[in-house]
């Protein structure tokens, strides 16, 4: 894709946001830890937060070139090009995965009768005419709509306040540090060590000085918004009904008296999950464009996108079992991608010193 | 039934990029392009006629809990 499309600063912003929030608007993944999960949250927040600062390091070392780039420059054309493939595959797999969560909770909550491949064709059609048209469409449609979620997640906060049951969150670390530790883990890789994606859009940003205060600043408001969510669930159900349930926020905001905004709940989802998919989407079509040294990531739209509809498709047999691989093997799978890697070509780049310049 | 209307669908959608494939010189792009097609047609096939293949989210659950030790 040609390097000129210009992202302003809250255009990324409202990017990362978007990305961030994704299908935890919905999912709770830290719930392995009970009642300490807030703990968790605010573990996997600051590791998120010195993560980022890895990738921050990398970019900045690497001459503001994209994922797919670094890797070349750091691991050589052939090893890079490897590297650079298993991304891509991680891309399209994460997507695949965000798009049967969000057709599992389509079927699960809002339209049962209906198809689960219809669904996921239509959000394919509608995601990949984002991608096909570029970053600038993608990053302007999210800041049309990214606001609104934090708005509602905001008012459901506030207005479920005299129905909190604080017992729900005591007693605090009853069953020690370990089970924080790995809901911490869970949390850290979905959603906030995901944010390895947007090093494929850094470049695209008009004013590249402005990429620390713009992600330091869209990282804690998104993880304040999830922060306040999971406490809300907490202390609204408690964290036995929490471990039960598919999504807990779907059946926290149904105790609002009076109000049946569920459904809301699932605009809102359709479109975060909407932006977290276009990134994932757009980062292995513009990886794919960069590996095969072709100008353009649009030829890259229409197989991507079939990939992505059949994976949805194929990788569960149920909603329980996508839970299930989300909370307990996407965190192990997704260390290499998300840690080893990155630090890799950090500590690459140190060696290397002068001679990457 | 369903595979033919796939087979229409994906014709279809090929007949979108083919002017672009048409024009392009680059081999590396050319045969990236009908890799993942294949793929994708792949992918689709499975899905729809529910073959009975290990999705790779089944495989690379295997895997981790071989690196693992089984502790996951």
């Amino acid at each position: 894709m040609n390097k000129q499309a210009n992202l302003s600063s809250i255009q990324l912003a409202i990017l990362i946001m978007g990305f961030l929030l994704g299908s935890t608007i919905i999912i709770v993944p830290g719930s392995y830890a009970k009642q300490d999960a807030w703990l968790a949250y605010i573990m996997a927040w600051i590791g998120g937060i010195l993560l980022f600062s890895c990738y921050f390091v990398l970019y900045k070392r690497a001459g503001s070139r994209t994922l797919v780039e670094i890797n070349r420059m750091l691991l050589g054309r052939w090893l890079g090009n490897l590297v650079s493939v298993l991304y891509i595959w991680y891309f399209i797999h994460l997507a695949a995965l965000v798009l049967r969560n969000f057709g599992e909770y389509t079927i699960t909550a809002i339209l049962p009768s209906t198809p689960l491949w219809f669904i996921m064709v239509c959000y394919v059609l509608v995601t990949g005419y984002s991608v096909r048209s570029g970053i600038e469409v993608t990053a302007r449609t999210a800041e049309l709509i990214v606001p609104f979620i934090f708005l509602f997640q905001l008012a459901i906060f506030a207005v479920l306040i005299p129905y909190y049951d604080f017992t729900n969150v005591k007693p605090i670390l009853a069953e020690g540090i370990k089970p924080v530790l790995k809901a911490g883990l869970s949390v850290l890789t979905f959603p906030f060590g995901e944010s390895i994606v947007l090093l494929m859009f850094l470049p695209y940003l008009h004013h590249s000085r402005s990429i620390k205060k713009t992600y330091i600043i869209s990282f804690l408001i998104a993880g304040g918004v999830l922060l306040l969510g999971i406490f809300r669930d907490l202390a609204i159900m408690g964290a036995g009904e929490i471990g039960r349930t598919l999504f807990p926020p779907h059946y926290t905001i149904q105790r609002i008296p009076g109000l049946n905004i569920d459904s809301l709940l699932g605009v809102f989802f359709f479109m975060s999950g909407g932006t977290k998919i276009c990134c994932c989407y757009l980062a292995a079509t513009i990886g794919l464009s960069q590996i095969t040294n072709s100008r353009d990531h649009r030829p890259f739209v229409i197989p991507i996108g079939m990939i992505l509809t059949g994976l949805s498709l194929w990788v569960y047999d149920s909603a329980p079992e996508m839970l299930a691989w989300a909370i307990e093997v996407w965190p192990y799978y997704s260390l290499p991608f998300q840690i080893f890697i990155p630090l890799l070509l950090l500590i690459l780049s140190f060696i290397k010193g002068k001679k990457m310049a | 039934m369903a595979n033919i209307i796939l087979a229409i669908v994906c014709f279809a959608l090929f007949l979108i990029d083919f002017p672009v494939l048409y024009k392009s010189q680059n081999k590396q792009f050319l045969t990236a392009y009908g890799f993942l097609m294949l793929l994708g047609l792949a992918t689709l096939i499975i899905a729809i006629n529910e073959l009975p293949v290990a999705s790779p989210a089944k495989l690379i659950e295997k895997l981790i809990k071989q690196v693992m030790g089984g502790s996951v």
